[in-house]
């Protein structure tokens, strides 16, 4: 168990070097930032005084050095357009964006699970032919025009919801809602899938000629071996997640890190990108390594290993 | 396992289905090659006195089956008018990510040990990590091109071909007649695309065909946040972001291009799903 654990940490560590170093390169491969943030009548002078600042003068080791030290501090650096650090804007963004992956994230579990399951046990019924359906329909449809069309249905049309923004609980329903569609067809599918390799084997046989109930047999026996799977493509659509909730937020101006990374973007706003890219990067290893240990505490059969 | 063959989804073997994706698939393929010569109304011609007209409005260019946008364009023909970015960039970038993929998980699979380990760590490293943020970091910091959006999708599909490529090559490796060729001095080259290729081919098109529709969404997700390719007429993704501002009024500029990636990815899906029954009954669900 512990060396399985050790390899996964030391990718974590590599993901996150790489993603540092990405966004350094890009960064400096576009171009030079005193164009950004100085107006265009500035001097020479001036630019000369800020890339002095800014450590832009320093050679490129140097700087990628000072750079990766810093961020292994938590310094970003500040925004280029205002004295606020990149820390402190990211750590702002970051809840919203927590909350609604949480809720989405439940929301999809919720209905995907027992519908996989019950598609899996009842196997060309009702309930499964549906279940494969979403599952194709679904993953044919860009998240954000699905976001777009509940905003068109439940806010314009019906006045249930407001349109956009993330001051109240209300605004969380329909992005939450568009997010946990984006993860409910690959979820449910999986599901399904693991339960149909779980009840042919023959420890479900031996449960069920103990003469445990059904219910039982179902919910402890079939489930919780089928859950590594599950748990695993959980860690997979986390990221998944991150993804979705760029645009996401983006479509209901939810005030998270996703449209953080896509403004800044917009604004060439550089530290912030590379700061959300960073704390995206260690969130993201970090949730996968608890996962790892998740599984493990779920299917003791993995411990060994 | 006797429950193979009724994992299959039913619906999906019905050929009225099929049929119906071909039909879309084909019409939008046309739209791709001739779409200036098959739009009704000019997509880029703006008209201050025919802004938001609703579907089915006629102005003096015409009637506007769709409506038209918050300059007067005509939204069909724009959806027209925007296959071709769609398409064309989507199918190049899964060619290059099927060259680049399946030719790397050959070699590994064919070659070394070394070569396999590196591959896996790389491909480890990038899933690790949220595409769509990696896409859009690359992109708007470097500034959208039609290369680099090429680039950058393809990065994006890449994995599961080097994957598929490595481990059935693995499985070919071992045959006996790849000894037999061995024997017989064949070049690796040679053994790569004479008798390697052939036999993972048909799984590698079959895979191909569903990234072909996961490309579509994200060139249009692209698009979507302003970071898409560079065309006179907007994209799909960025008709949705242009019609985004104008949902309370005009629903129609929200609804339709969606509409459009929607019916374009569905029926490459359901293509896909299609070619797996056929070619690979074994790999079916999953």
């Amino acid at each position: 168990m512990g060396s399985v654990l050790l390899r996964q940490a030391i990718l974590g560590i590599c993901v996150v070097l790489t993603a540092l170093t990405l966004t350094f390169v890009l960064v400096r491969m576009s171009g030079d930032p005193t164009s950004i943030i100085l107006p265009q009548e500035a001097t020479a002078e001036q630019r000369e005084q800020l890339r002095q600042r800014l450590g832009l003068n320093d050679s490129l080791l140097t700087q990628y050095f000072n750079y990766l030290s810093n961020a292994a501090r938590g310094d970003f650096g500040s925004s280029y357009f205002d004295a606020e650090s990149v820390s402190s804007i990211v750590m702002r963004h970051l809840p919203n964006t927590l909350v609604l992956a949480a809720t989405s994230l439940s929301l999809a579990c919720l209905f995907a699970i027992p519908l996989g399951v019950v598609a899996a046990i009842r196997q060309g019924g009702l309930i499964d032919r549906a279940v494969q359906v979403v599952a194709v329909v679904g993953a044919s449809m860009p998240s954000f025009w699905v976001g777009l069309l509940l905003i068109q249905i439940f806010a314009v049309g019906l006045n249930l919801f407001p349109t956009y923004g993330s001051d109240s609980p209300a605004h969380l329903v329909l992005p939450a809602l568009t997010l946990a569609l984006y993860v409910f067809p690959g979820l449910s599918r999986l599901t399904r899938a693991s339960v149909l390799e779980t009840l042919p084997q023959s420890y479900v046989t031996a449960a069920r000629a103990k003469g445990m109930p059904e219910y039982r047999v179902i919910g402890r026996t079939v489930l919780r071996n089928s859950l590594v799977p599950i748990l695993t493509l959980l860690a997979l659509e986390i990221g998944n997640l991150i993804g979705g909730a760029v645009l996401t937020e983006t479509v209901f101006a939810w005030q998270g890190i996703g449209r953080l990374a896509i403004t800044s973007i917009q604004r060439r706003d550089f530290p912030v990108v590379q700061g959300v890219v960073a704390y995206v990067a260690v969130g993201f290893v970090v949730v996968t390594f608890l996962v790892e240990i998740a599984i493990r505490v779920v299917n003791p059969k993995l411990r060994q290993k | 396992m006797q429950q193979t063959a009724k994992r299959r989804p039913r619906w999906v073997k019905g050929n009225l289905v099929f049929l119906a994706a071909s039909v879309v698939l084909l019409a939008l393929l046309v739209f791709a090659v001739a779409g200036d010569a098959l739009a009704p109304i000019d997509p880029a011609r703006q008209s201050l006195r025919s802004r938001l007209l609703p579907p089915g409005a006629e102005s003096r260019l015409g009637i506007h089956w769709l409506g038209t946008d918050s300059v007067g364009r005509d939204v069909l023909s724009q959806i027209i008018a925007g296959a071709r970015p769609a398409i064309a960039v989507s199918a190049a970038a899964v060619a290059l990510a099927v060259l680049v993929g399946v030719g790397l998980g050959m070699i590994a699979g064919y070659r070394s040990k070394r070569m396999a380990d590196a591959l896996l760590y790389v491909t480890n490293i990038q899933l690790a990590f949220p595409f769509f943020l990696l896409a859009v970091t690359v992109v708007g910091i470097l500034r959208p091109s039609i290369p680099l959006v090429i680039f950058v999708i393809a990065l994006g599909c890449w994995v599961p071909f080097a994957r598929i490529a490595y481990s059935e090559t693995l499985v070919v490796v071992e045959q006996e007649y790849i000894e037999a060729v061995h024997v017989m001095r064949g070049s690796v080259p040679r053994i790569l695309f004479r008798h390697v290729l052939p036999n993972i081919l048909p799984n590698i098109v079959v895979l191909a065909t569903f990234m072909l529709g996961s490309a579509i969404v994200m060139e249009s997700g692209l698009s979507f946040v302003g970071l898409g390719v560079p065309t006179a007429t907007p994209t799909w993704g960025r008709m949705l972001s242009e019609g985004r501002d104008y949902m309370q009024t005009a629903w129609w500029l929200t609804v339709f291009p969606g509409a459009a990636i929607f019916l374009l990815v569905l029926s490459i899906n359901v293509l896909g799903e299609h070619l797996r029954d056929r070619i690979s009954p074994k790999k079916s669900s999953n």
